[in-house]
C-alpha cells in the first residue's frame, strides 16, 4: 500500500490522464452492460427456424396455419429493437 | 419485411417473416403470425389434480393434461426440456386434436377438467382460450398451469374462461430470474395479482434449488408478499428441485431445507403451505390452520384420508378452508 502511494506521488500528468481515461472507459461500458441489461427482455427476441421443415408441416396438416392473436405489424421504432440474426 | 410484434408476453418479440418469436412456436408467414401448435399437442396424459399440484380445488380428481411444444422461458433445470424448448418443426410427436376434439377426448377419459400443463400454455394461448369456452359449454373446468410470464391484458382475457391457476413463482429475485430462466420477476408479480383480481382459484408454486433461491430471508419476503397481495389462505407449494438438462451440477434440494421453507412461509403468516416432491411428508398434506386437524392426507399424489366437511370446513371447529372443493 505504501509504495503504491509513493508510486502516485511520482507520478506525471500524462500517467493521470491515462488513468482518466481508463476509468472513463470503465464507466462507458459498465453503462453499456446496464443498458443492455435493461432492454433485453423486450422486442429484441427471434428465433431463426428450419422454414423448409416447417412450411412441409403446415402443408401435410402436422402444424397449424391458425392466425394468433396479440400481434400487430412492427412500427419503425420498434423495429431499431430487434437484434440482426436471431437466435438458432 | 413484414415484421410483427408479438404482444402476448413480456419479450414483445419483433419477428421478422420467416421467423419465429423467442417461443419458436409463434411464427411470422407473410406477415401474419401464426400460432403454428393450434390444436396439435404434443403430450397428453391423465393426472391427479394433485400432480398439477393444486391441493385446493376438486381435490382426487382426475384432469386430462396436454401441452404443445415450446415455452417462452429458459430454464436451465427445465424438466420439461425437450417438450419446452423445441419448436413444431423440431418435435417427433404431434397429435391432432382441435378444440373440439380435445373436451371430446377428455370427457371420454371421464375427466371433468383439462390442465393446459407442461410446458408453458402462454405459448399456445389460442388454443387454451378457445378449448376452455367449449370445455365450459360441456360443464367442464379448464386449469392453467404456468410461469405467468404474459402480459396482463392477454391475461385478463383468459382469466374469464379459466378456473383454476397454479403458478410458478422461480424465486423472489429478479437477478435468479434473468440468469436462470431468462426471464424477468415483476410480470410474473403481475400476473399473480391479476389471477387474484379476476377470481381464479390460485396456488403457487417454488422450486426450490439450492445455493440459487434457497435464502431464508428471500423466502420470508415472498411469503410476506404473497400474503399481502394475494391473500394469507393462498396455497404454496415448495417443491424439491432434482438436477436436469443444464444443471446437473446442483444436488436435489435436502428435506432439512424444505421443512426451514416451510416453516418460515408460515411464520410469515401463510395458512397452507405444502412441500412437494418429496413421498410421505408431513407437508403433504393439509391441515387446520386454527386447531391443527388433519384435513386431507396425502401420500404421493394420492388421498389416503379426507375429512373436510361437504362445504370446506374443519370438521372439529367449523373454520372455512378457502378452496373450489364440490
Amino acid at each position: 500500500m505504501i509504495s503504491m502511494l509513493q508510486a502516485i506521488r511520482h507520478w506525471h500528468s500524462s500517467d493521470y490522464r491515462l488513468v482518466g481515461l481508463l476509468s472513463l472507459t470503465l464507466v462507458v461500458i459498465a453503462l453499456f452492460l446496464g443498458g443492455q441489461q435493461e432492454t433485453e427482455m423486450t422486442g429484441s427476441s427471434w428465433r431463426r427456424i428450419d422454414m423448409e421443415i416447417f412450411q412441409e408441416r403446415l402443408d401435410s396438416g402436422k402444424l397449424s396455419a391458425h392466425e394468433a392473436e396479440w400481434f400487430h405489424a412492427a412500427k419503425p421504432a420498434e423495429l431499431q429493437l430487434r437484434k440482426p440474426g436471431g437466435t438458432p | 419485411m413484414r415484421e410483427v410484434v408479438c404482444e402476448l408476453c413480456p419479450r414483445k418479440c419483433v419477428i421478422p417473416e420467416g421467423g419465429a418469436g423467442d417461443c419458436r412456436v409463434r411464427v411470422n408467414i407473410g406477415g401474419k403470425l401464426l400460432a403454428s401448435t393450434y390444436g396439435r399437442p404434443s403430450a397428453m396424459h391423465i393426472d391427479p389434480m394433485e400432480k398439477k399440484p393444486l391441493y385446493h380445488f376438486h381435490p382426487g380428481s382426475p384432469v386430462f393434461s396436454i401441452a404443445t411444444a415450446g415455452c417462452n422461458l429458459h430454464c436451465l433445470n427445465c424438466q420439461n426440456w425437450q417438450l419446452s424448448q423445441s419448436g413444431g418443426e423440431e418435435i417427433e410427436e404431434i397429435f391432432n386434436a382441435d378444440p373440439v376434439d380435445l373436451v371430446a377426448l377428455a370427457r371420454d377419459q371421464g375427466c371433468e377438467s383439462i390442465a393446459y400443463t407442461y410446458s408453458d400454455p402462454v405459448v399456445f394461448y389460442e388454443y387454451v382460450y378457445d378449448s376452455s369456452i367449449l370445455a365450459h359449454e360441456a360443464g367442464m373446468q379448464n386449469v392453467f398451469i404456468t410461469a405467468g410470464y404474459i402480459n396482463t391484458e392477454p391475461l385478463r382475457r383468459l382469466c374469464k374462461v379459466i378456473d383454476a391457476a397454479n403458478t410458478d413463482l422461480k424465486a423472489f429475485d429478479d437477478g435468479f430470474y434473468r440468469k436462470t430462466t431468462g426471464a424477468t420477476l415483476q410480470p410474473v408479480l403481475d400476473a399473480l395479482v391479476t389471477f387474484r383480481e379476476e377470481g381464479v382459484w390460485l396456488e403457487v408454486t417454488n422450486l426450490l434449488i439450492p445455493t440459487l433461491n434457497d435464502d431464508l430471508s428471500m423466502i420470508r419476503r415472498m411469503a410476506k408478499w404473497i400474503g399481502r397481495e394475494l391473500g394469507e389462505g393462498t396455497p404454496l407449494h415448495f417443491s424439491r428441485f432434482h438436477p436436469m438438462y443444464r444443471m446437473r451440477n446442483l444436488p436435489p434440494t435436502p428435506g432439512e431445507t424444505l421443512d426451514r421453507a416451510r416453516q418460515e412461509a408460515m411464520d410469515a403468516g401463510l395458512k397452507y403451505v405444502y412441500v412437494g416432491n418429496i413421498s410421505g411428508h408431513k407437508g403433504n398434506s393439509t391441515y387446520c390452520p386454527v386447531d391443527g386437524t388433519l384435513l386431507i392426507k396425502r401420500v404421493g399424489f394420492m388421498i389416503s384420508e379426507y375429512k373436510l366437511t361437504s362445504d370446506g370446513r374443519c370438521p372439529t371447529c367449523n373454520e372455512p378452508v378457502p378452496g373450489v372443493w364440490q
